[in-house]
Formats: C-alpha cells, structure tokens, sequence
C-alpha cells in the first residue's frame, strides 16, 4: 500500500511504518536489537514475565502481523473470545469465530508478547508521533489549487494523471492520513453540499433519519449509551454549519478532534448498519473474515481502520449519496480511473481522489 | 466528551449491573475505576473475587480503557502483571464498547481460556496438555489469592 513515489505526503501509505515494531528482535533480557524502524525497548525489565517467556524464543524477530497501511496502531493477530455471551453486538454464534490462522500457537503467544511491549513500552512514543502528526496536518485541511500535486511527483505515469485530473478537477482538499480519511472526506463533503445548498428541510430530514439510524443500531443490541453520542455531535454540528454557513465554520467542525472524531465515529456505524442490513449481499465481497459481524467489529468499528470499496458501497448505499472516487496509482492508463458508488447515471455529489492507501477531496472546474 | 460518557457509563451500571461483576470510581476521578469479577460458577475460579484497575484514556471512548487484574490468577491469557491479553482492549476496541462488555468479555475469558494465543506459556501448556493439573492450580490460585 505505500506509495514510495509520493515524497513529502502525508499517504497513509507513508505512515505507519513509524508505528511498527517490524524487524524487532525482543532478546530475553528485556533488551533489544532494533531493525532500524524507530522502536526501541530501553527499559529493561527483567521483574516482568513477558521478558522471562520470550527468552525461550530468542529467535522472536520480524513479526508478520502487521499490514500495510494500518494507520496509527500497530496490527495484532485476529482472535476472538471463543465463546462470547455478552452478545455484543448480537449473534454471539455468528460473531465468535476467528479468522486468522490459528495454526502457529507459538507466533500468537510472541504476538501476545508484542503486544506488551507495544503497550507499555511504545505507548509514549506512538502518541509522540500522532502528535507531531496533529502539529503537521489538520484532519482537514484548506483547499489547494489541484496543480500542487504537480510538485509530489516526478514520476511521468502520474505527471500524466495529473493532467487528466487537472482538466476536470481545481481544487484538492487534503485529509489526515490516519485511517480515516474517507469518513472524513465523505463527511466533510456532506457537511459542505448541505451548507451551499441551503436547503434547511433536506437537513432536517436527514437528521431524521439519523434518529431512524441510531435506532436500528440499537435493535442491533448496540448499546443507546454508547452510540448516541456520536449521532448527537453530527446532528448538532450540522445544525451549526447551517446556522452559520461559512467556511471558517465548517472547518472548524472537521478540525476540532471534539467534533471531528465524532462525526467520523458516526459513520463507520453507518455503515455497519447497512451491512448488518444486508449480509447476504455484502458477504460476497468479505475476504478473511468469516462473517458481516466479524468484519464490522474487525474492519468497520474501530477507528484508524481504512476504508475499501465495501465500506463506501454501503455508506454510500445507506446514505443515498452518489460519490466518484478517482483512482490515481501507478497503473499503466494514461488517465485517472473513476468509480462511481453506486454505479448508476446520476451525477455524483462527492468526489475523492484516492492515491493508494488515502482518499482526499476533489472539486469540479464548475465548483465555487 | 469523554467525562459524559463515563457518568452514562456509570448510572447504566448502577440501573443494570452486569451479572456477577461491578464497577465504579475509586474516589473523585471519574478516570479511575475498580472493578470486581466473581469467579464464574462453571470455571476453576469458582468462589474466587478478582479486582480489576480500569483507567480510561482522556480520549475515551476513541481509545480503550486499560483494564488489568490486581488480583493474582492462574490464567493462560493474564499475566503476573495482570495483563490481560484481549483484542478488544487493543485493536479491535470499538467506541461502540462499554466497561460493562468489556467486563462480560473478562468473565468469559476466565471460562473459556484461549490456550491458542496464550500470555502465559506454561499455563497454556498445562491448560491443553493436562486439564487437572491446570484446574488444581487454577482453584489453588483463586483461594490462594482471591478469597
């Protein structure tokens, strides 16, 4: 997923290997040799039994787990309780199973292991770093004259692509690759559309429907407590932007983390509402994991998770928003390839450019 | 944001405590909770009262809580320190999670061990290999330490 052309971005693609404890050796002592990715395990800790366990295994090197572009927390093997009666959220039979491999006890343990260090040793760290990722990059951030991306690349493949974007797009408007970014496009560009459009009924209307939505999450034993909350900011901040529809204030929605993560939280359950709504259809894009249920709690609740075609083809179903999304990757076609959700032959409202690994906003020539 | 959501936390406890668990503030820090587990009746910590530290982070419910045992127990998947190793309080937490499904997670884990993803090796080991003995250490344990 990483875009190794894309000098100076923020890619998602480009962020995570700061996080990650790849190429690690965790020695038995408690110390470490370091691969060379940032992480360093300083404080040895000889009192502590992760450290006595893990020196049977001295040859605990690179770990497999991680993926590519998991933003901002590393990645931990897949496993779940294997008897969950907590119905959380619901069908328990359905939402227990693991989709890892479970084949290599040995690996799981050594992940449980890193995890340990992750948490108590690199904690600090992976917070110094998403604070020095809030300093450089607003969740949201001005809009661009789109010709800036001329200056990320010299690669001739996407010089041309550029082109192509130019002739139909003007301004870009960049989103913090934190995993987020398409939820935070996707809400952004609604908050915008509602704002220039005015239309106070529609606004109401979708608040309505906001209500409707929080409910049918709830028949989906998400608990009200938990998720009320999210759907109170978007509809609140949306009531705001209308009543004072300026830039200056929509911005500040998306760039104030109280106001911003919630919108965003509220989204991804959004989605998982419509895929909950319809596992027989969305089932058949689910690799890896062995359910709809499995794969919203894996890859749809938790933040910093990315968004694929499954998760925009359902928000974008639920929400009865068309939105194109251009494709810009290293790909032969001299021209960036857009996708429509849904694939129908209405005009989209929301337009995205999507550079492997992070989505950022578009906007038409004849957009003001 | 993250004090409100703690206080609903809170009173939805005090309305529906979960079964056999209970939560609340240590003192005045609403960040800082105890929490009690008791020894499910169909496991080897039968009998057993297990406290529980739970800090939430100020982002929460962005970020998981920490949740660690204070009370020893003999558990392939919690460590001397009380480490818990549970998906849910790293990256699989969802916002959409309570303490109070966190602590129902806890309470099936103690039934349900997962001897697969182990923390602790040897218990793991004598978990799979040698039900017994792991039930004698684990009964042990809990009257050991947390009777």
């Amino acid at each position: 997923m990483a875009a190794p052309d894309l000098n100076g971005s923020f890619e998602e693609g480009s962020l995570p290997k700061k996080f990650k404890v790849n190429g690690n050796a965790v020695n038995g002592d408690g110390s470490s040799s370091n691969g060379g990715v940032g992480i360093t395990y300083s404080e040895a800790d000889s009192s502590n039994d992760v450290g006595s366990s893990s020196s049977q295994f001295p040859s605990y090197g690179p770990a497999s787990n991680s993926q590519d572009g998991d933003d901002l927390l590393p990645s931990y093997p897949a496993w779940q309780l294997s008897a969950d009666p907590t119905d959380y959220p619901s069908d328990s039979n359905e939402a227990s199973t693991s989709s890892g491999s479970r084949g290599e006890p040995l690996k799981h343990m050594l992940d449980c292991v890193e995890h340990q260090y992750v948490d108590e040793r690199t904690s600090k760290q992976m917070l110094d770093i998403e604070n020095e990722i809030k300093l450089n990059v607003p969740f949201v951030a001005e809009k661009e004259d789109l010709s800036v991306l001329g200056d990320e690349y010299s690669d001739p493949v996407y010089i041309a692509k550029i082109m192509d974007l130019k002739s139909k797009y003007q301004w870009l408007r960049r989103t913090r690759g934190d995993g987020n970014c398409f939820y935070r496009s996707l809400g952004f560009s609604m908050f915008e559309n509602f704002m220039r459009a005015g239309d106070k009924e529609k606004v109401e209307a979708m608040k309505r429907f906001m209500v409707e939505c929080k409910d049918g999450l709830v028949e989906l034993k998400y608990p009200a407590l938990a998720i009320e909350d999210f759907m109170d900011v978007f509809n609140d901040q949306l009531t705001k932007v209308m009543e004072t529809p300026t830039d200056e204030e929509l911005l500040r929605i998306f760039q104030e983390q109280g106001s911003s993560d919630f919108i965003v939280v509220w989204l991804r359950f959004l989605t998982v509402l419509q895929l909950r709504r319809e596992p027989e259809f969305y089932q058949n894009f689910i690799e890896n994991h062995s359910s709809v249920v499995e794969f919203c709690q894996m890859e749809v609740e938790p933040m910093y998770k990315e968004s694929d075609h499954i998760h925009i083809i359902a928000v974008a179903s639920l929400l009865k928003i068309k939105i194109r999304v251009e494709y810009m990757d290293r790909g032969d076609s001299p021209t960036v390839i857009g996708h429509d959700f849904p694939e129908d032959d209405a005009v989209p409202e929301i337009y995205l450019l999507y550079r492997p690994g992070h989505y950022d906003i578009l906007y038409r020539k004849d957009s003001d | 944001m993250a004090l409100k959501r703690i206080n609903k936390e809170l009173q939805d406890l005090g309305r529906d405590p979960p079964a056999q668990c209970s939560a609340g503030p240590v003192g005045d820090d609403l960040f800082h909770w105890q929490a009690t587990i008791m020894g499910p009746a169909d496991s080897p910590y039968e009998g057993g009262v297990f406290f529980l530290d739970i800090v939430f982070p100020t982002d929460y419910p962005f970020k998981p809580p920490k949740v660690s045992f204070q009370t020893k127990i003999y558990h392939p998947n919690i460590n001397s320190n009380g480490s818990i190793c549970l998906d849910i309080l790293r990256s699989q937490w969802s916002p959409a999670l309570t303490i109070s499904k966190v602590l129902l997670s806890i309470c099936s884990l103690l039934t349900d061990p997962n001897p697969d993803d182990p923390l602790v090796p040897e218990i793991a080991r004598a978990y799979k290999t040698d039900r017994e003995k792991y039930n004698q250490m684990a009964r042990e344990w809990t009257s050991k330490y947390a009777m």
